[in-house]
């Protein structure tokens, strides 16, 4: 039996319409726009309007995906998101059907902000096992559904968006295949990033100020974490690559606070100028956050064919994971 | 080589803009980090330069600069 590589080959990201600008967001918790700006290197983030949920925003980043593709048929469509539109059943399957993939294989993966990464795996997974030819893996969160307005830790860090990537079978050594990958967890610092309530453990809000519902975060510790599995788990890739510091061109981090991507960089011994950072007019969009990156410095022309890209996430649960790959010819679209 | 005291006091006002008068084994923390991301990246600047990791959980006592010391001796001490 020979294995085969997922390979990119579209690119598809979607913002919702309206902006919120750091004053904003700066006037309801009594600070000031710079000291979001200088905290998080945020300056806006985008919203989703009342009424669109993750599927309409993962719709519109896996029609875009197909546009750069040049394809309009996958077996199997992954959506990566801990915002679904519902607790049950997952939201795959409404956004294949809705995408003209009625048929296709799909399910979510959950695992926050590392969520694309792990979805691109499990893609690489159904590929080379054969049980796929072609995957399309969006990654989704509409975060304001679950981040409290009025929390200093969150508000000014999340937006929503959507971002997506065909995969299709191909080799190991086409610009575009990706691997190898590096997953990893650390379950037992799951509250320290959290939605208490509305799972099957709190099923209801267990306090009448809905406390419970919000997501809420311990920013100094996850940020520690952060900075420690990041920088690990690409150590770990780059040795199963091959790989050296000085062969890596852009190191793609989660774009969760540009502090964050600052050290991990530093860290690594990689110099700033390869790191992608596109959170300024995003803000932290969890699950999407990668492949907004990657378009975002695709559409800058950063990243040209045969570049080498290292992408690296952490989140919630805990979570971390990495990939290597190289940059294949394509155009993103929106 | 620079103790843990020298090699502190130079990233405080290296990298976090401390005045080097303000900056002694009394000294609180909090006084010369403007926030909270500010700890981790101080530790994890520290631990870089002498080779250990320092977790963000083992500062929790942690109040002025001779308590930093102190930590980070403790684990470098352990490394030897």
């Amino acid at each position: 039996m020979s294995y085969h590589s997922a390979v990119l080959s579209g690119l598809g990201t979607y913002l919702p319409k309206q902006i919120v600008t750091n004053r904003e967001v700066a006037e309801r918790l009594g600070v000031s726009d710079e000291w979001i700006y200088k905290r998080t290197g945020i300056s806006r983030r985008h919203r989703a309007a009342e009424g669109q949920a993750t599927s309409d925003l993962a719709v519109l980043a896996g029609e875009a995906a197909f546009v750069s593709a040049g394809m309009r048929h996958v077996d199997a469509v992954i959506v990566a998101t801990s915002t679904p539109d519902h607790i049950s059943p997952a939201t795959a399957p409404e956004v294949a059907a809705r995408l003209g993939c009625a048929g296709a294989a799909a399910f979510d993966v959950g695992a926050v902000c590392s969520g694309f990464i792990y979805g691109l795996a499990t893609a690489t997974g159904l590929i080379s096992a054969g049980i796929a030819d072609s995957v399309l893996m969006i990654g989704a969160d509409t975060f304001s559904t679950i981040v409290d307005p009025h929390d200093r830790a969150t508000a000014i860090i999340f937006g929503d968006g959507a971002g997506a990537m065909v995969l299709r079978r191909g080799e190991a050594t086409e610009p575009g295949a990706l691997g190898p990958f590096d997953l990893g967890s650390g379950g037992e610092h799951s509250d320290l990033a959290a939605v208490r309530d509305g799972g099957s453990r709190h099923k209801r809000s267990t306090s009448p100020d809905h406390e419970g519902d919000y997501f809420r975060m311990n920013g100094r510790e996850m940020y520690s974490h952060a900075v420690e599995w990041m920088t690990e788990s690409s150590r770990k890739v780059l040795a199963r690559t091959g790989w050296s510091l000085q062969d890596v061109d852009h190191l793609v981090a989660h774009q969760a606070n540009a502090r964050i991507l600052a050290t991990v960089a530093q860290r690594l011994g990689i110099a700033p100028d390869r790191c992608v950072i596109s959170i300024e007019h995003t803000g932290n969009t969890v699950a999407a956050s990668i492949p907004l990156a990657l378009a975002h410095a695709a559409r800058a022309a950063r990243l040209r064919k045969n570049d080498r890209v290292l992408l690296t996430a952490f989140g919630a649960g805990l979570t971390w994971g990495s990939v290597a790959m190289t940059w294949p010819h394509l155009d993103p679209s929106t | 080589m620079s103790t843990i005291l020298e090699t502190a006091t130079r990233i405080l006002v290296d990298k976090f803009d401390a005045s080097a008068e303000d900056v002694f084994p009394d000294a609180v923390l909090e006084d010369l980090l403007s926030d909270s991301l500010d700890w981790v990246e101080f530790a994890v600047a520290v631990g870089d330069e002498v080779g250990t990791r320092i977790r963000d959980e083992e500062l929790t006592d942690v109040r002025t600069v001779a308590d930093f010391v102190a930590v980070v001796e403790e684990k470098v001490g352990a490394l030897k």
